[in-house]
C-alpha cells in the first residue's frame, strides 16, 4: 500500500480552564490520537456529544494546531509552516462543509461558490465556469443569482457543498453536514457526498452522528473520551 | 471584496459607519475652516504690511544728496535683485506738529505720487478724504489760499489727538541744517492742509505718520533733490527676505535695509505658532473621531466571527484579514475627508457670509478690517495626509484582532 495522504501522530489536545475554585486545570480533548488516511479513502468518524470529534477535524484541517503530536500530509509537517502557506494549503488541498452553511451574507450563491478560486488568483471567468458546472450538479444552478437568505436550508447546504469543491481539494472535511437538513435533503446531501467522490476521486473524511449516514462508510471510527474506540 | 462589504446597501446604512465617518468629516471640517481662517488672517496681515510698506525699505544713511550717486546706487540695486520690479524714492524728515496748543513728535514721508502706485497701495487704507495731493478744486489756475498750501494725509492717531478735520490746516517744525556748522540747527515752520486719514492698522504708525508729496517734503527740509532711499517692490514678497539679507552683505554699512517681515517678525512668528497649536487642538477632535472608526470595526469584527472564520477555512491567510480592515478603515476614513471638505468649503463660504454681514473680526483687535479666509493647498494636504493616517492607525487594533480570531469558535455555531 502507498504511503498515506494524511497521518496522525500521538495527536492531543487539550484547552486551559478555571475551575469552579479558580484552580487552573487542562481539559483534555483528544488523546495521543494515531490516524492514517489513504487517498481516496472514505472515513467517518463517530462518537457522542463532546468526544473530540470536531476538534479532531479542525486539527485534520489546519483551522487548529495540536498540543502534542504532529499532523502530517503527504509527509510534510504542518505544524511548521507559515499561516500563509497553511492558508494556501487550505486553499488548494482542502474543502469544508460545517453543520451550518456560513455562506457570506452579501454574496450571491454564484459569488459565494467563486470564492475560494477568487482568492487563489483564478480569473472572473474562469472561477465562473467551474462554479457555474458545480452549482448544475449540485442541482442550484437556477438559484445561482440569489443570496443565502434567498435560500432553502438545503439549497444553502449544496452552495455551501459546491464551495468545499470548487478548487478541486484532494480531501474534503465535513462536521455534520447534514446535521441541520431534513430527513430528505439530508440524504441527497449523503448521496451527492459519495458520487463526487467517485467522479472526483477525493477523500472525503465525515464526522457525524447520524448512524444511517455513518453506515454508508467502508471505514467507521469512533472517538470516546479523547482516544478511539 | 471590501469594496463589496461597503457597497452593499444594508451594511452602508448601517448607523455605526455612518457616525463613524460623520465623526472624520466633522473633525476635517473644523480642521480645514480653522486652518483656512488663520490663514487667510496671515495672508490678509502680509497684504496690508505690503501694501502699506513695499516688500522692501532701503535706506542710506545720511539720504543722498547727489543725484548721480543715487543712480549708481539704484542700478546696483537692480543688478543684484533678479526679482526686482518696481522702485520709489522716498524722504523721512523727523519734525513736531503744533495744532490746537498741543504738539506731538511725527515723522513726515515725502512720497513720489507718480512711481508710489507701482510700489505699495498705501491709498487703500484712506479712511476718510483722498488720496490726492491737490484738493478737487485746485486747478492750473487757481489761486484759492488753500492751493499753496502744501497737502497732507495724516495717521488716524494724529487725526484723533489733535481733532483735525479734512481741509484744516496744522503746522509743521522741523529743524533745519544751519549749512557750514555741522550740528547747528534751526527750526522751521510750515502750513499743510489735510486731504485724507489713513488708518494704518498699527496704533504706533497711526500716531506719528503723515505723508506728503516728495517735492513738498524736500522744499520743506531744505533738501532739494535729496531722498532717504527708496522702497522696492519684488516679483513675489517671499523674496524679499533672502533679498535683504543679501543686499545687506553687498550694499555694506551705509545701507540699511528691511524687509516687509522684519518690522513684523513677531507678529508673524505668532501666527504661525497659534496656526500649530489650534491645529493640534482641533487634531484631538479627529482623533476622537478615528476611535470612534476603530470601535466600528471592532463591532464589525465581533459581528463577522462566523463569516472570519470561514474565509480561514477557505484558504484566506491572516494578512488578508487583516488588510481587509484595514481597508474598511481606509474607506471610512477617505469618506469622512471627502464629506469633510465639502462640509468646510460650505463653511467657509457661510463664514465669509456672516463675517461680512456681522464683522466677525473687529477691525480695532485685529488691526484688520476685513479678513479673507484661504484654503492652501498645502494645509489641506497635511489635513487629509494626517486624517488618512490616523484612521489607517486606528484601524491597526481590530484588523490585528480580526486577524487572530480562532476560527475554530467562529465556526461552532451560526
Amino acid at each position: 500500500m502507498s504511503d498515506p495522504i494524511l497521518r496522525l501522530e500521538k495527536v492531543s489536545k487539550s484547552y486551559d480552564r478555571v475551575g469552579p475554585e479558580h484552580q487552573a486545570s487542562k481539559l483534555q480533548v483528544l488523546k495521543s490520537i494515531d490516524f492514517d488516511v489513504y487517498s481516496g479513502e472514505a472515513v467517518c468518524i463517530l462518537g457522542a456529544s463532546g468526544a473530540g470529534k470536531s476538534t479532531l477535524l479542525h486539527i485534520l484541517g489546519t483551522l487548529d494546531r495540536p498540543t502534542e503530536g504532529r499532523v502530517l500530509y503527504n509527509e510534510t509537517d504542518m505544524a511548521k509552516e507559515s499561516d500563509e502557506r497553511l492558508a494556501r494549503f487550505r486553499n488548494k488541498e482542502l474543502g469544508f462543509v460545517f453543520q451550518f452553511h456560513h455562506l457570506l451574507s452579501e454574496f450571491s450563491a454564484l459569488e459565494n461558490v467563486m470564492l475560494p478560486a477568487r482568492f487563489a488568483g483564478q480569473s472572473e471567468a474562469q472561477a465562473r465556469e467551474r462554479a457555474l458546472e458545480l452549482l448544475q450538479l449540485l442541482g442550484v444552478a437556477d438559484r445561482r443569482d440569489h443570496f443565502p437568505s434567498e435560500l432553502s436550508g438545503g439549497e444553502q447546504q449544496r452552495v455551501a457543498v459546491a464551495r468545499a469543491l470548487v478548487q478541486r481539494p484532494k480531501i474534503l472535511l465535513a462536521d455534520e453536514p447534514t446535521g441541520n437538513l431534513d430527513t430528505k435533503n439530508s440524504e441527497q446531501i449523503q448521496e451527492l457526498f459519495f458520487q463526487f467522490r467517485l467522479k472526483f476521486g477525493i477523500t472525503l473524511i465525515v464526522v457525524t452522528h447520524d448512524i444511517n449516514f455513518a453506515s454508508r462508510f467502508p471505514r467507521r471510527m469512533v472517538l470516546k473520551d479523547g482516544h478511539w474506540n | 471584496m471590501v469594496w463589496r462589504y461597503l457597497r452593499e446597501r444594508r451594511r452602508f446604512l448601517n448607523p455605526n459607519i455612518l457616525l463613524a465617518v460623520f465623526g472624520i468629516s466633522l473633525g476635517v471640517a473644523a480642521l480645514m475652516i480653522s486652518m483656512a481662517v488663520v490663514s487667510g488672517y496671515e495672508t490678509t496681515l502680509k497684504t496690508t504690511l505690503i501694501n502699506m510698506q513695499g516688500h522692501l525699505m532701503i535706506v542710506r544713511r545720511g539720504g543722498f544728496d547727489d543725484p548721480n550717486d543715487e543712480r549708481r546706487s539704484l542700478s546696483k540695486i537692480k543688478s543684484e535683485l533678479p526679482a526686482f520690479k518696481a522702485a520709489t524714492p522716498f524722504l523721512m524728515v523727523e519734525g513736531l506738529i503744533v495744532h490746537r496748543k498741543k504738539l506731538s513728535g511725527i515723522m513726515l514721508e515725502g512720497v513720489d505720487p507718480q512711481s508710489m502706485g507701482h510700489v505699495v497701495a498705501i491709498e487703500r487704507r484712506i479712511v476718510r478724504g483722498a488720496f490726492n495731493f491737490r484738493g478737487d478744486d485746485c486747478h492750473d489756475d487757481n489761486t484759492l489760499q488753500a492751493c499753496a498750501i502744501p497737502a497732507a494725509i495724516v495717521g488716524k492717531g494724529i487725526a484723533r489727538k489733535f481733532q483735525l478735520k479734512i481741509g484744516e490746516i496744522f503746522r509743521l517744525v522741523i529743524p533745519v541744517s544751519r549749512g557750514q556748522v555741522v550740528g547747528s540747527f534751526r527750526p522751521k515752520a510750515q502750513k499743510f492742509i489735510v486731504r485724507g486719514v489713513l488708518d494704518l492698522g498699527r496704533a504706533d504708525y497711526d500716531e506719528r505718520y503723515i505723508v506728503t508729496d516728495l517735492d513738498s517734503a524736500q522744499s520743506f527740509g531744505e533738501m532739494p533733490g535729496k531722498i532717504s532711499g527708496w522702497r522696492i517692490r519684488l516679483d513675489h514678497a517671499d523674496e524679499a527676505i533672502p533679498a535683504a539679507k543679501k543686499l545687506e552683505g553687498e550694499l555694506g554699512p551705509n545701507y540699511w535695509i528691511r524687509s516687509w517681515h522684519d518690522p513684523n517678525r513677531n507678529l508673524f512668528e505668532a501666527v504661525q505658532y497659534e496656526k500649530a497649536v489650534i491645529f493640534i487642538i482641533v487634531l484631538l477632535m479627529e482623533i476622537a473621531a478615528a476611535f470612534n472608526v476603530a470601535s466600528t470595526l471592532y463591532l464589525i469584527v465581533v459581528r463577522r466571527y462566523s463569516q472570519i472564520s470561514i474565509l480561514r477555512a477557505m484558504g484566506v491567510s491572516e494578512k488578508f484579514i487583516r488588510r481587509l480592515f484595514s481597508a474598511q478603515g481606509l474607506i471610512i476614513g477617505s469618506a469622512g475627508s471627502f464629506i469633510g471638505v465639502l462640509v468646510g468649503w460650505v463653511g467657509c463660504q457661510i463664514f465669509l457670509k456672516l463675517e461680512s454681514v456681522y464683522g466677525l473680526f473687529p477691525g480695532k483687535v485685529y488691526k484688520l478690517d476685513h479678513v479673507n479666509l484661504e484654503i492652501r493647498k498645502g494645509d489641506m494636504f497635511i489635513i487629509l495626509a494626517v486624517t488618512i493616517v490616523i484612521c489607517y492607525v486606528a484601524t491597526l487594533a481590530p484588523a490585528r484582532r480580526g486577524a487572530k480570531l480562532n476560527p475554530v469558535e467562529g465556526l461552532r455555531y451560526e
